[in-house]
């Protein structure tokens, strides 16, 4: 015994990858720098796998651990570029008729405007589906944290879809 | 909300065939984890004693972002099932088959309800779509079976192809670059490299457990680590590889017996332990037993008995064994190859007559090349295939 359990590794890499880079996507809103953060977190997982499976902790809650650090990471590194980005304001266009395109390439413009902490609420909560518990665990925060948070993501995402033209996706409810 | 949760899916879903590169994530984890461990021993070595620092430090080739990764580290050796859509295996085994140089047709894998072959994506029956599968494919348009509806019917063409599905980044490999020969035998790093390159399925992180040999043959049985197998026979200028979809042993390791399995003794796990022949068309034939068999030790012996009272045979190795014999063509229809089992002191523990595989005209299943052969599997299933 003793071996790393590859196999294992294999299904859940195959099972969990697509999720997790379209998490990757809305919080990065670039899928080449989702599928990096993905890779960087799957690898990460790798390591921490002997330990998980020992453990019996959840490893899609670490993958997510993982993931967030990853786009953290990510953040840190093109932080200069990205503050240049930010500045300039894009505005999604219709191209070629296709509405539905331009509805989610707008969704993903919004969020990237939410600040870092929100935008990770927003989206393990409502692209995830995660409880606020587990939104809590993978930010390695409190669940009052998250609540507010998400709160605060959603009334920016509202605003934001309103500035850019976007559908009103928010309503009002608020996080309970 | 529900509405916001929708969108979410809508714009996080993936809209190209983007997948992780396996081989490379574990590879890449193997890495840091090795370099943890040599910094760990490093941090230990100080701890220990203040001489030893500086050269444990400087001894850590993990620390050396330079430092190459064994060979090995970039291939994997885990099998995992890939499906790609029917589209996708004509596309790919057409780009194969035109490096082949059979490109003047427009190979198909489906077959339509008048028996004609068709695209596999307009395919009235189930096309395999696994990578690694061997298929075959037949130009669009040609009569490949009876109609299913009593319509047009005819002939079952012979102008069919072999495909084994490949992978993508594996789709221009060669497999007999520079007019190199075929393997030796005891150099597994290059019958797994040729097998990879013959399937055009990266099989080189695969342990070649067993291997035999005749002049114009080679063949082998390499295993992932997660205990799937792929048999692979090469001769000069060709080969033909198939891949296991069902594993030997589970995510324990422990191997997958026969329902009911009462140990080496028990005769289910040799079921099917056939020999298979190729006559060469001068009065000899070129015979060979390869098989896995579930859950026999390492060590143990498989052998044929010949006909003239003598044994041929080779050690398992992880339930894998692979022999050859010659046989007169003569002995082929008439002698049933008793097989035996030993275990590692010598000692029987099985012996039997297998049912020869008998093709429709009598006699043992013959063809140009000999086709790998069946083994007990999953309750006696019968591995490999014949023409």
């Amino acid at each position: 015994m003793g071996r790393r359990d590859d196999g294992r590794y294999a299904e859940f890499v195959a099972a969990y990858q697509h999720r997790l880079r379209g998490t990757a996507y809305l919080m990065t809103g670039d899928w080449a720098t989702a599928a990096d953060v993905t890779q960087e977190a799957l690898i990460r997982v790798y390591v921490a796998w002997p330990r998980l499976q020992k453990d019996g902790a959840g490893v899609s809650a670490y993958a997510h651990r993982a993931l967030h650090s990853a786009v953290v990471d990510q953040y840190r590194k093109n932080s200069r570029r990205e503050k240049n980005e930010d500045r300039v304001p894009v505005v999604a266009t219709v191209a070629d008729g296709a509405e539905e395109r331009a509805d989610r390439d707008l969704l993903a413009q919004a969020l990237r405007a939410l600040p870092e902490r929100q935008r990770a609420c927003v989206v393990l909560r409502y692209f995830e589906d995660l409880s606020i518990a587990d939104a809590a665990a993978a930010l390695k925060v409190s669940t009052g944290t998250v609540k507010s948070q998400t709160s605060h993501g959603l009334a920016a995402l509202k605003q934001e879809l309103a500035r850019l033209g976007g559908p009103d996706l928010v309503g009002m409810g608020g996080e309970a | 909300m529900d509405e916001l949760r929708r969108a979410m899916l809508d714009a996080g879903a993936p809209r190209d065939e983007w997948q992780a590169d396996l081989t490379g994530l574990m590879a890449a984890g193997k890495q840091r984890v090795r370099k943890r461990r040599m910094i760990a021993t490093g941090i230990a070595a100080a701890v220990v004693t203040v001489i030893g620092t500086t050269a444990a430090l400087a001894g850590v080739p993990g620390l050396n972002k330079s430092d190459p990764d064994p060979v090995k580290d970039r291939h994997s050796g885990v099998y995992v099932e890939e499906r790609i859509s029917p589209a996708e295996v004509d596309r790919r085994c057409n780009i194969v088959l035109a490096l082949k140089g059979m490109k003047t047709q427009n190979w198909v894998a489906g077959v339509g309800r008048d028996g004609r072959a068709v695209p596999a994506s307009e395919s009235s029956r189930t096309v395999e779509t696994r990578v690694g599968s061997l298929i075959d494919l037949a130009p669009e348009g040609a009569q490949v079976s009876v109609s299913t509806d009593g319509g047009a019917g005819g002939s079952p063409s012979d102008r069919s192809a072999e495909c084994i599905i490949p992978q993508i980044n594996m789709l221009d490999a060669d497999a007999w670059r520079g007019g190199t020969g075929l393997p030796d035998l005891d150099d597994n790093a290059r019958i797994a490299e040729v097998c990879s390159r013959v399937a055009r399925y990266d099989l080189e992180g695969w342990e070649v457990l067993v291997s035999s040999e005749s002049r114009t043959t080679r063949v082998a049985i390499l295993m992932s680590d997660n205990g799937y197998s792929s048999v692979c026979e090469l001769w000069h200028g060709g080969g033909r590889v198939s891949i296991d979809p069902q594993p030997w042993s589970d995510s324990s390791g422990q191997p997958v017996l026969p329902d009911a399995d009462s140990g080496p003794e028990d005769p289910d796990r040799y079921r099917g332990l056939v020999p298979i022949c190729a006559m060469d068309g001068v009065g000899m034939a070129d015979c060979s037993l390869v098989a896995v068999i579930a859950g026999l030790p390492d060590g143990f012996r498989v052998e044929t008995m010949l006909p003239d009272g003598t044994y041929v045979g080779a050690k398992t190795v992880r339930g894998a064994v692979a022999y050859r014999f010659s046989a007169r063509e003569n002995h082929i229809s008439n002698w049933q190859f008793p097989v035996r089992v030993l275990d590692s002191r010598g000692a029987e523990v099985w012996s039997g007559r297998p049912e020869n595989q008998t093709q429709p005209g009598g006699g043992v299943a013959s063809s140009e090349v000999f086709m790998p052969g069946p083994a007990t599997h999953h309750g006696g299933g019968k591995r490999g295939r014949t023409r």
